[in-house]
């Protein structure tokens, strides 16, 4: 009876020692001092380092008391982590990592697309290799970031050549090692994105055998912990408007906005004008968003990068856009 | 009598058996209960059911058992390294004052080097192949191993030492009969550490561009936020260690044994 009675009170004390992680931290927040944003310092976010650069969301948020906390991460599950812990209440990345999280079961929702860029995706041969197709990859080494959105690019690309993706051996490597790898000969190929691909192409290393132009359009989401959305509407609202008008200010002056984009991506202001012509930034969600997002799920059920079903309607919501006339 | 005292013996092997698990029970039991309650955030903490449910998955498919194995053969081959290397220039340096001396340094300054740190190095060195794994996982087995012999060898009985110079044994019968049997208690100790350490060498070992391995599995599953699957993969690497060092512990015994017996004649 007293070994019961001591469990009891080995559960209880386990009880309060682990009610904070499930509870505290979702907690926090209720009453808003600040906005966590987090981002990656790759220019699919251009309008919203456009509106960084000239402080608008802080200026718009000083009455209120709020302060912007801007969080830098080198990858969407990263971003997806810092979801999980609480950390951050808004963060970009691609619709892939969005829908890792979605699947895990974290609450959030996709309240607008910041872009797409076909041209931004590209499978890549080191700068002398002979292979000049990309039927040419049968059987070779393909390096690829396992769940990125360029790895369904790479299916498709694949299937679009009628090979499959078995045909070739598939290396998972993040992306940094795929520069390595291809600047070394390691690998035969690899699928990787922008700012890299400026980036290799200029230093010579590397070749472009396709980009994704007519096979992905490839594209990022704003993602909000639907919690504090739900709390704090008028917060997001303001993230939209102040994209809106990033957007806005990179059509009205590219070279301005280059020069303000080139501070927070590892890119230089003239190599960004050249990247920017890969992407369409304008905020909203269209039909065709919706189609792709419903395509990159399937996709990534079949190859089992995702366990369970995103219903995808749900998980946009469109309110946020409304709210700000966005239809 | 007789029978009370064996029923009574039983009670204590199933008090001792009870004991032994004990703890990690009564964890995965208020696991259990919390997730129940729905006090756990799955994002954060999956539920024990999961986790299991990951693991059945996992292990029915083949795919837990081909990560084990090809972490195995990587473990195998860095500590095999490590151990041969290990020995021999333990053995050199135990013998050597000169070579101690010479070696002192720059082997002290080197030890306190994590091997993660080694990461960068290794890839520009060996690629993103095997060898950079291997080497990962040497450097971590290596210096245990190292220093045990080099201590082992410090150790002997300098009376013994003394009675080998006095009756002039060759040096090679000096090294086959004195100085090897003499280590091997030690020698087993470090080589027992440093497969514990190889095997959690793993780990960092496979965040260089792997695509199998239980490490891999582990950072696979922490890019696709499903931490159930992380756990699988700590709980695979936690019971493979404990078993390795079940079975060093066991093999040094016999080991020891012969030596005891040996020294005895």
């Amino acid at each position: 009876m007293k070994k019961f009675l001591n469990l009891i009170l080995l559960i209880g004390f386990m009880v309060m020692v682990f009610q904070p992680v499930g509870y505290g931290k979702e907690q926090r927040g209720s009453v808003a001092k600040e906005l966590r944003i987090a981002l990656q310092p790759i220019p699919f976010y251009a309008p919203l380092f456009i509106a960084k650069q000239q402080g608008w969301l802080e200026a718009e948020l000083k009455q209120a008391k709020i302060s912007v906390k801007w969080h830098s991460f080198l990858s969407g599950p990263a971003v997806n982590e810092a979801f999980a812990a609480g950390e951050i209440d808004i963060g970009l990345m691609g619709d892939t990592p969005a829908l890792i999280a979605r699947a895990s079961g974290q609450d959030l929702r996709i309240v607008s697309i910041t872009c797409s860029g076909p041209k931004a995706q590209a499978l890549a041969v080191p700068k002398n290799s002979t292979i000049k197709s990309v039927k040419e990859l049968k059987g070779k080494r393909v390096a690829v970031t396992k769940g990125t959105g360029v790895h369904h690019f790479l299916v498709l690309a694949f299937q679009k050549n009628g090979l499959k993706i078995n045909d070739v051996q598939l290396i998972n490597l993040q992306i940094e090692d795929i520069g390595a790898a291809l600047t070394s000969g390691n690998v035969d190929a690899g699928a990787i994105w922008e700012p890299y691909i400026t980036q290799w192409v200029e230093k010579g290393a590397i070749r472009i055998l396709t980009d994704g132009t007519g096979i992905k359009r490839g594209i990022s989401v704003i993602l909000v912990s639907n919690k504090f959305a739900v709390q704090h509407p008028a917060l997001v609202t303001a993230l939209l408007k102040a994209y809106q008008r990033g957007y806005e200010f990179l059509k009205a002056d590219p070279e301005r906005a280059a020069e303000l984009v080139a501070n927070e991506v590892n890119l230089t202001s003239k190599q960004l004008l050249q990247v920017f012509t890969k992407f369409d930034y304008r905020p909203g969600i269209s039909t065709a968003d919706i189609e792709d997002l419903k395509k990159s799920e399937e996709f990534m059920r079949a190859h089992k990068i995702i366990r369970s079903k995103v219903d995808v309607d749900a998980f946009v919501d469109r309110r946020y856009l409304q709210a700000i006339g966005n239809k | 009598m007789y029978r009370k005292l064996r029923l009574w013996q039983i009670g204590t092997d199933l008090k001792k058996t009870f004991l032994y698990f004990s703890l990690a029970l009564v964890l995965l039991f208020v696991w259990q209960v919390l997730g129940i309650i729905g006090w756990l955030n799955p994002v954060i903490i999956p539920s024990l059911p999961t986790v299991f449910r990951s693991f059945g998955e996992y292990f029915s498919s083949g795919e837990l058992l081909r990560h084990i194995g090809v972490s195995m053969i990587r473990v195998l081959e860095g500590f095999g390294l490590a151990a041969s290397l290990g020995v021999m220039l333990g053995l050199a340096i135990g013998l050597s004052r000169t070579l101690d001396r010479m070696t002192d340094l720059l082997i002290q300054i080197l030890k306190p080097i994590p091997p993660i740190a080694w990461i960068p190095l290794a890839i520009i060195w060996f690629g993103i192949g095997e060898a950079s794994k291997i080497f990962i996982i040497f450097i971590g087995a290596f210096y245990p191993i190292l220093i045990s012999v080099v201590d082992g060898i410090r150790r002997i009985d300098p009376k013994l030492i003394e009675l080998a110079k006095i009756l002039e044994v060759p040096r090679r019968r000096f090294i086959k009969d004195l100085v090897l049997p003499g280590i091997l208690p030690p020698v087993m100790t470090g080589l027992r550490v440093g497969l514990g350490i190889a095997w959690m060498c793993v780990v960092a070992a496979e965040l260089i561009a792997a695509s199998e391995g239980v490490g891999y599995l582990i950072m696979d599953a922490r890019q696709l936020s499903q931490p159930d699957v992380v756990i699988v993969g700590m709980f695979t690497i936690g019971v493979i260690g404990k078993l390795m060092d079940s079975f060093l512990r066991w093999l040094s015994k016999r080991v020891l044994v012969w030596n005891v017996t040996y020294q005895g004649e």
